[in-house]
């Protein structure tokens, strides 16, 4: 089942443009959104919260579609942005009482337990907090409203190590616990290495595949072989080559053919996410 | 909705103060010739500039589309809120000259021509402002709302010579009650054409764009 579904979204803007876009998010799952910056990540998730209007296109969300049902969705979703838009003359108790009012499962114990949590103080004023600090109050604004899907742009930006690695468990733990479905941009990919079940990967306004995430690792090699293997033909069997005086890497998304073709004469590597981030956004570029 | 006029309202907090400071000022300490107009219409005025500014440095408008609310209600809300903006400002322009009248035993105006003025140029100028809000852009709004204060200043400042040459015995516009009482409607009416256009343009924007 479905908790997000795009049709043919398109959104056209004077330097950057998003395509004909489709996707399903699964239900009950954590979901990746990866892609280099001004991939259009950002741009998708602030069409699928209704922010941002679409040019043309679909999207449901609950089954519900979006903007005809905006609140009620909204009211369903815990969202975390990048930028942290809250009132900087306020105290955190006070932009509490500015937003708990608006949903109806406002858990006020539950968001008290995570501000105790994150060592925040409901009498630090917002202009005081670091970025890392206003990161982890919209964290706690989304998680205290039992949100069946968690929305999140960036989350991990700005955090230190520590806490980006105690995000990542609270998100595995909410998965345990609560059976909720989140979607997360990001382009620190080692996150998604943790807790990932699905990778979504957007290029240039384009969604370049939306799999699982075994399957990425099923499909994907990346080999490294010396230069002169590298003909026109093989060249082909490349997403993205980088090559240097000594040899080369490429990306394959036909892992099977790589290691039929190369046999013992390449080496043949599971590719990081970022490594498919990387020379999927170069192409065949050569590095001397 | 309600949420949305609680919001605007409670952000505003001690901003409130500035239109009490600014009524005392320029309406007890340095009363002038103008001071009646001015009181009964830049206070709301202040105010929903301080809203929007505040609005438009923490980019809240963000955070406000995040929230389950219709587009619709944000924009409804907004409106909703110059009626407190221009009760209050009515409310402190009565204040003050209740004080000069009865504390600091000053002749001073006003009267129901003071409210229908207030009325009617706050109305004028939240007709115009809000649509440039939703099409510009906050900040393309801003540049907008010097360039209209302005404008109102000079009316008010012009509305007020007239005035003084224009008020019947019983504190009505010459011409009778229809005169006092018609601009408001008339420029509510135009209030009304300015949500639906607000409504309309908004609908169609990137918010924070």
């Amino acid at each position: 089942m479905n908790v997000i579904e795009v049709r043919g979204l398109a959104k056209q803007y004077s330097r950057f443009a998003m395509k004909d876009v489709s996707l399903d998010i699964k239900q009950g799952f954590i979901t990746g959104l990866i892609g280099p910056n001004g991939a259009g990540k950002s741009t998708l998730i602030r069409m699928l919260m209704g922010m941002t209007v679409p040019g043309a296109g679909e999207i449901r969300i609950f089954g519900q579609p979006m903007p005809r049902s905006e609140d009620a969705i909204r009211q369903r979703i815990g969202f975390v942005s990048e930028e942290c838009n809250y009132y900087e003359h306020l105290t955190i108790a006070a932009m509490k009482r500015v937003i708990a009012p608006f949903y109806r499962h406002w858990d006020e114990k539950r968001f008290n337990e995570y501000l105790h949590r994150f060592e925040l103080h409901p009498k630090a004023k917002i202009r005081s907090l670091s970025k890392g600090m206003k990161m982890k109050l919209s964290l706690c604004f989304a998680l205290s409203h039992r949100a069946e899907l968690l929305i999140m742009d960036e989350p991990t930006a700005g955090l230190d190590p520590v806490f980006r690695r105690e995000l990542l468990d609270i998100l595995a733990d909410l998965m345990l616990d609560e059976g909720r479905s989140i979607l997360f941009s990001t382009h620190i990919t080692t996150d998604l290495d943790r807790v990932a079940d699905y990778i979504v990967f957007l290029h240039q306004g384009k969604v370049v595949f939306n799999e699982s995430r075994e399957r990425v690792f099923e499909k994907y090699a990346l080999v490294k072989a010396s230069p002169e293997l590298l003909d026109r033909d093989v060249r082909g069997l490349f997403v993205g080559i980088r090559e240097t005086a000594v040899g080369f890497e490429g990306l394959t998304e036909r892992r099977d053919e790589a290691v039929r073709l190369f046999g013992n004469e390449a080496v043949v590597e599971r590719p990081t996410l970022e490594d498919i981030m990387f020379f999927t956004a170069k192409g065949g570029r050569r590095h001397d | 909705m309600i949420n949305l006029v609680r919001k605007e309202l409670f952000v505003l907090s001690y901003y409130h103060l500035f239109a009490v400071l600014y009524v005392l000022v320029f309406g007890v300490f340095f009363e002038t010739a103008y001071s009646t107009v001015l009181l009964a219409t830049l206070p709301a005025m202040m105010l929903m500039t301080f809203a929007s500014n505040l609005e438009l440095r923490s980019k809240s408008e963000l955070l406000i589309g995040s929230l389950p609310v219709r587009r619709e209600q944000i924009v409804l809300a907004k409106y909703v809120c110059l009626f407190y903006y221009v009760a209050l400002g009515l409310a402190l322009g009565a204040a003050a000259n209740l004080i000069n009248r009865y504390v600091l035993a000053r002749e001073t105006d006003w009267s129901l021509a003071h409210v229908s003025i207030g009325l009617t140029i706050n109305f004028l100028f939240f007709s115009l402002y809000y649509p440039f809000y939703y099409w510009f852009g906050q900040k393309g709004a801003q540049f907008v709302v010097y360039v209209v204060l302005f404008l109102a200043t000079v009316t008010i400042v012009g509305f007020s010579d007239v005035m003084r040459d224009h008020f019947d015995g019983g504190g009505a516009i010459d011409g009778g009650t229809a005169l006092t009482v018609l601009p408001p409607i008339g420029s509510l009416a135009l209030l009304l054409v300015s949500y639906r256009l607000s409504v309309a343009i908004f609908r169609k924007k990137d918010l924070n764009a």
